[in-house]
């Protein structure tokens, strides 16, 4: 039984350990695309830097990092303050309000043009 | 002592029923390490389309879906390690704390709300309405003749 419970932590680690390194890999040399995720989308296409976008990625990056290197320190999901997830909560906000908000306005400027 | 002379005796494990449990878990293991292996292998090698993982409707690229993407795999890399530090043998966490949900709840909702607004856009919009009348029919007993000009 010891065997196969040495197997089975094996396999599944080499598992998520591949998916991720293979997902990294695709996203790093391009093969999974990354086009406009940080841009503004208008009607015409893409557009230059959205800080709405960006101040999330940021956001993202940081939470990931601090709850995988918690849980690798000390074996146990963190405890997350609720302030913080208040600040994720409002990021994530900024850029759907953002999002909405330019929906909005292409939508107006289609109707004044037709 | 009456009592203590009653109770029945400890019931021995049958080894048969611990060589089938060592068998299932073999076979389980193995056939869920070739589905792993296969499709890692199809990543790699281009069958599985990783391509549009990430991508939107448009086809660029969504944050919203990639910050789902890396929360979900953090969380899934937390977890196992967890599961695998658990002393005396691999065990679920005994709780989840309400932060850890929280996070993959704002996650979550960030990315429906984000395609709801993604289908609204995509959404034609309401076109103005022409009815177009049909001519009124020929009464009966009258014929049309068509005159097709030659070619030139």
């Amino acid at each position: 039984m010891a065997t196969l419970m040495t197997f089975a932590r094996y396999e599944i680690g080499f598992f998520l350990a591949s998916l991720t390194a293979v997902v990294a890999f695709q996203l790093l040399t391009g093969r999974i695309n990354t086009r406009g995720i940080i841009s503004e989308k208008t009607k015409d296409g893409l557009g230059g830097i959205s800080p709405a976008r960006l101040q999330l990625l940021l956001f993202t990056g940081a939470f990931a990092f601090y709850v995988l290197s918690q849980v690798v320190k000390s074996r146990q999901f963190p405890e997350i303050e609720t302030k913080w997830l208040l600040i994720l909560g409002g990021s994530h906000s900024v850029y759907l309000g953002g999002k909405g908000l330019s929906l909005l306005l292409n939508q107006t400027q289609n109707k004044k043009e037709t | 002592m009456l009592l203590l002379e009653t109770l029945p005796a400890p019931v021995q494990p049958d080894p048969n029923f611990h060589f089938l449990a060592l068998v299932m878990g073999w076979t389980v293991t193995v056939l869920i390490a070739a589905f792993a292996i296969a499709i890692i292998y199809k990543m790699i090698k281009g069958d599985i389309n990783l391509m549009y993982l990430i991508a939107g409707a448009d086809g660029d690229a969504s944050l919203s879906r990639f910050q789902f993407l890396i929360f979900t795999f953090v969380i899934a890399l937390g977890l196992f390690l967890i599961i695998l530090s658990a002393t005396p043998s691999p065990a679920f966490p005994t709780t989840i704390p309400g932060g850890i949900l929280a996070l993959l709840g704002i996650s979550g909702g960030s990315y429906v709300t984000s395609k709801a607004v993604d289908a609204n856009a995509a959404k034609p919009p309401a076109a103005e309405t022409t009815v177009v009348v049909p001519p009124p029919a020929a009464p009966p007993g009258q014929t049309t003749n068509v005159i097709v000009p030659p070619p030139a």
